[in-house]
């Protein structure tokens, strides 16, 4: 059953109909129990009445007269509360009666009577209750008797013996006696007084407890509404401490979970469709990638082999021989571009395949950056573009990885240099930013237009050419530098004003993990530069090779055969491995095919050092360089550097000061050094070569003692006394023998003396380096002195 | 087939020079365009009996520049023919829907593409002798 008003009415109707109930059964109980006590008192009074008129009786009947007997009748009815008086005789029949005024009519005997058994009765009296007209009366009857025995010679008469029934007295009284009738209905009201204020007590303590329990219930009901609708943010409030309390916190907590599951769901939900997305646009992104591809591998295919086939469809005498020249030039310019191509996507699948990885190392990026712009020179002197370079102090080995950092500038500058017109500028600007190294690369050119600037970094994508202007490219430059970039942990962007240029800023962390500083350092003190296999089967250019190297920084194993070679490659995990094409039995393309194709040495770079010249095949196998015999220690050092490995790029950082006044000596011992891979800087006189020890502070300085301007004892006390040049170990470099003051001059001012006479390369060398270890410890204990 | 004039557009160089060679020694006379922009342009002023079109060009590809040519009343009956690297399905699908009047994939076979470019070179002339289109080219050229 549903009650308008809900819960709260449904409680409260019940409450008070319960209360309304009680309360009037217990006022009627109440008032039937007064009216009996009345009705009990009333009986007990009547019955004592009568007792006293019926021991009274017992000599009127027998004896008094008739007068005597109306006069006691008449004292008994004049009792307020009497109605009526019977007296009856032995045969029943009525002797003398009396009634109160306000009664009409005393009842007759014949009328039927109740006998009212509640009420206390002795053996000779008895009690009736009868109604006559509105009266309810109760009527006592009490026999009269002879008194027999004893009692009667108390009194001094009797009748005999034996106690005798000589008749009846009949007192009836009433409740409707004016003064009870007050009574009952005083106590009536009161009782109805009381119970109407406790009905109302009732209800209010119903309606407050209706408030106390329902109202929370009602809030909890609102809140479960609101909370089906969808606002699960809600909070009930949770004030009472009792079972509601209770169960407003439980809904709380359950609103909450539903709230963060929901949150969860939404976030769930919204992580599926963006993977979805992502899913979705990275499968595009492959196809739209597999389609440029192809486009782009076509498109050098297409001048491949439509002038080849010119060449080889066309009889000689229809091509002029420059035709011929400038298509097989075309030929072998697409061949190469294609070339590039393929690498640099091979390079970007092993980005997007997760394979590439970054060899971090100390690097000098000073040096990095003149590597790069010497490679890049060229390209801007066709255009007559100068080109800057601007290395900021105090940037310190950089942990980067060298192959990675170059290909980065390379693509960068020779983009720059490719979109710059003819006279414009270019340059590279280093800085350290906190822990980042910054690299600028800026240029005058063209500039990018604002719509593409988005997308300069997709792979293929090239910018709007302007007419007559080609800029050929992979298309793959910018995309691969600003994986690499990522690779490290940097970011690249870009700045650019079309018509005004573009400037390119990548930040690489500059910190290397301090497991892989240990090594790098480790590395030096050693001495023990990377592992390079040279697979090489005539021995002489074997022992060529190992002295190139060597001087070079690198350790070197041997190979004589294939065999021999595939064994060491996968024992000694070499850092590189030269491959001589012309060995017995099995021969360097067997060789490198199967380092290729084995997981352990698949990776070591691969350099071509052969007679052979079948370079397209050679990298086609998977050479990382290919290098024709005979080749210049130089050459040979420069292109294993590219590969990263640190001891040529650390030995490069080495600053040499030559102050030599004999050219043919400087000469001979600048060469000596820049092979080894120092960096040299030369002075002509001791002037110069003050200014430059201070401006560059290199480290390390060689001169030799004859020298006009200054005596080199001067110059050498000066280095001394600049606070700037003190550090910096010097060497005496002479050809003639010293006498003993000499030395001791020399000596006084912590001065090695090499005389010439005695030197050779690799003393030197080893001193130079000793005394750098011993810089470098140093410098690591500030206070040993 | 000789004297009649082609505008080739390719912004890649050495495949520019390769069929400029193909068509030069079939007597073809060749007027060289490297962007959309520039073909629009050449395709306006000098009125080619053919344009051969390089979808893949760098900013405005050929697609637009086809379309553009297309729609131009000028110009729109110079048959166009696509010269692609585009090999994918839909590839040619498109080429078509933009316009062009023939297809011709990368790498070319230097032996039937000018054989393809005089098919088509034929067919123009055939459709303009058919409307009396010599005429109807003269009328366009003085509108100019």
């Amino acid at each position: 059953m549903k009650l308008p008003g809900g819960l709260s009415s449904k409680f409260a109707l019940t409450v008070s109909a319960l209360i309304v109930v009680t309360s009037v059964a217990l006022g009627s109980f109440m008032i039937n129990h007064d009216i009996q006590l009345i009705s009990r008192g009333l009986v007990y009074r009547g019955a004592s009445l009568v007792r006293n008129l019926a021991y009274h009786l017992e000599y009127e009947l027998q004896f008094a007269s008739e007068q005597r007997l109306a006069e006691l009748i008449e004292g008994v009815v004049k009792q307020e509360d009497v109605l009526y008086v019977i007296v009856q005789g032995s045969d029943k029949r009525i002797r003398a009666s009396g009634k109160a005024a306000q009664l009409a009519e005393i009842p007759p005997l014949n009328l039927s009577r109740g006998a009212a058994r509640d009420l206390a009765t002795g053996d000779k009296m008895e009690v009736f209750r009868l109604r006559w007209g509105s009266d309810d009366i109760y009527e006592i009857v009490h026999r009269v008797t002879t008194r027999g025995g004893r009692a009667r010679e108390e009194i001094g008469f009797g009748v005999g013996g034996e106690e005798q029934t000589i008749g009846w007295a009949r007192i009836g009284i009433s409740l409707a006696v004016q003064p009870i009738e007050e009574t009952i209905s005083d106590i009536k009201r009161t009782i109805a007084m009381v119970t109407g204020l406790v009905i109302i007590v009732g209800i209010l303590v119903a309606v407050l407890l209706v408030k106390i329990i329902v109202r929370p219930l009602r809030d909890l009901a609102a809140g479960a509404q609101r909370i089906e609708k969808g606002e699960l943010g809600l909070k009930v409030s949770a004030k009472s401490r009792d079972e509601i309390g209770d169960l407003a916190v439980s809904f709380n907590r359950m609103a909450e979970a539903l709230n963060a599951r929901e949150t969860d769901n939404a976030r769930l939900v919204g992580a599926l469709e963006e993977s979805n997305r992502s899913l979705g646009m990275a499968s595009q992104h492959k196809s739209q990638f597999l389609a440029n591809m192809s486009h782009e591998l076509r498109t050098p295919l297409n001048a491949i082999i439509g002038f080849s086939e010119i060449l080889l469809n066309e009889p000689e005498s229809a091509l002029p021989l420059e035709v011929r020249q400038e298509f097989q030039g075309h030929i072998h310019e697409s061949g190469r571009h294609l070339l590039r191509l393929i690498n640099d996507i091979l390079d970007l699948s092993k980005v997007e395949a997760g394979r590439m990885t970054i060899e971090r190392e100390l690097v000098d990026v000073g040096g990095t950056v003149d590597g790069v712009l010497s490679t890049v020179r060229p390209l801007a002197s066709k255009k007559q573009i100068t080109v800057t370079a601007e290395v900021g102090s105090g940037i310190g080995p950089v942990g980067v990885d060298p192959a990675k950092l170059k290909q980065i500038l390379y693509n960068l500058l020779s983009n720059a240099i490719k979109f710059t017109e003819e006279l414009g500028q270019v340059g590279v600007r280093v800085t350290r930013d906190g822990g980042n190294i910054s690299f600028v690369v800026w240029d005058t050119g063209i500039g990018i237009p604002h719509d593409e600037q988005a997308r300069i970094f997709d792979e293929f994508y090239q910018i709007q050419q302007t007419a007559g202007k080609e800029y050929p490219g992979t298309g793959l430059g910018l995309a691969l530098a600003k994986k690499f970039v990522e690779l490290h942990g940097g970011q690249i962007s870009l700045k650019s004003e079309p018509g005004s240029g573009s400037t390119f800023t990548f930040t690489i962390p500059s910190a290397l993990r301090q497991q892989e500083q240990r090594q790098t350092e480790a590395a030096v003190v050693d001495g023990a530069g990377p592992l390079v296999l040279v697979i090489e089967d005539d021995e002489r250019t074997r022992e060529l090779l190992k002295f190139s190297l060597t001087r070079g920084g690198y350790r070197v194993e041997e190979a004589r055969d294939g065999d021999e070679a595939l064994a060491k490659a996968r024992e000694l995990r070499p850092a590189i491995i030269t491959l001589d094409i012309l060995l017995p039995r099995r021969d360097g393309w067997d060789v490198l095919r199967t380092l290729k194709d084995d997981p352990v040495t698949r990776d070591t770079p691969v350099v071509i050092v052969s007679i052979v010249d079948e370079q397209q095949r050679g990298y086609s196998l998977g050479a990382a360089d290919y290098v024709l015999k005979p080749f210049s220690r130089d050459d040979l050092l420069q292109r294993l550097a590219s590969f990263g490995f640190s001891a040529t790029i650390r030995a490069q950082a080495i600053k040499a000061l030559l102050v030599v006044d004999d050219s043919e000596l400087m000469t001979s011992v600048a060469g000596m050094l820049e092979s080894a891979g120092f960096h040299t800087l030369r002075a002509q006189g001791p002037r110069d070569g003050l200014a430059l020890a201070v401006d560059a502070r290199p480290d390390v300085i060689l001169l030799n003692l004859v020298m006009p301007e200054m005596s080199a004892f001067e110059m050498m006390r000066r280095l001394k006394a600049n606070q700037w040049t003190k550090e910096i170990p010097v060497f005496v470099v002479t050809a003639r023998s010293l006498d003993e003051a000499d030395k001791l001059a020399l000596h006084s001012l912590a001065i090695e003396v090499i005389e010439k006479a005695a030197f050779s390369t690799e003393d030197l060398l080893g001193e130079i380096r000793w005394l750098m270890r011993l810089r470098g410890l140093r410098v690591d204990l500030p206070h040993g002195g | 087939m000789a004297g009649e004039r082609i505008l080739l557009v390719e912004d890649n160089m050495a495949n520019r020079r390769m069929a400029e060679f193909l068509l030069k020694s079939r007597g073809l006379i060749v007027i060289e365009a490297v962007t959309g922009a520039e073909a629009i342009e050449l395709a306006r002023t000098e009125r080619p009996d053919l344009i051969i079109m390089d979808l893949q060009l760098a900013g405005m590809d050929g697609f637009a520049a086809t379309r553009a040519i297309k729609a131009d009343p000028v110009t729109r009956h110079i048959p166009v023919v696509a010269m692609t690297a585009y090999a994918m399905s839909g590839d040619r699908e498109r080429a078509l829907e933009a316009g062009c009047d023939g297809y011709i994939t990368k790498p070319i076979d230097t032996k039937a593409f000018p054989e393809i470019i005089a098919g088509h070179l034929a067919a123009s002339r055939r459709r303009s002798d058919d409307k009396g289109g010599s005429g109807q080219a003269r009328a366009g050229r003085e509108d100019v």
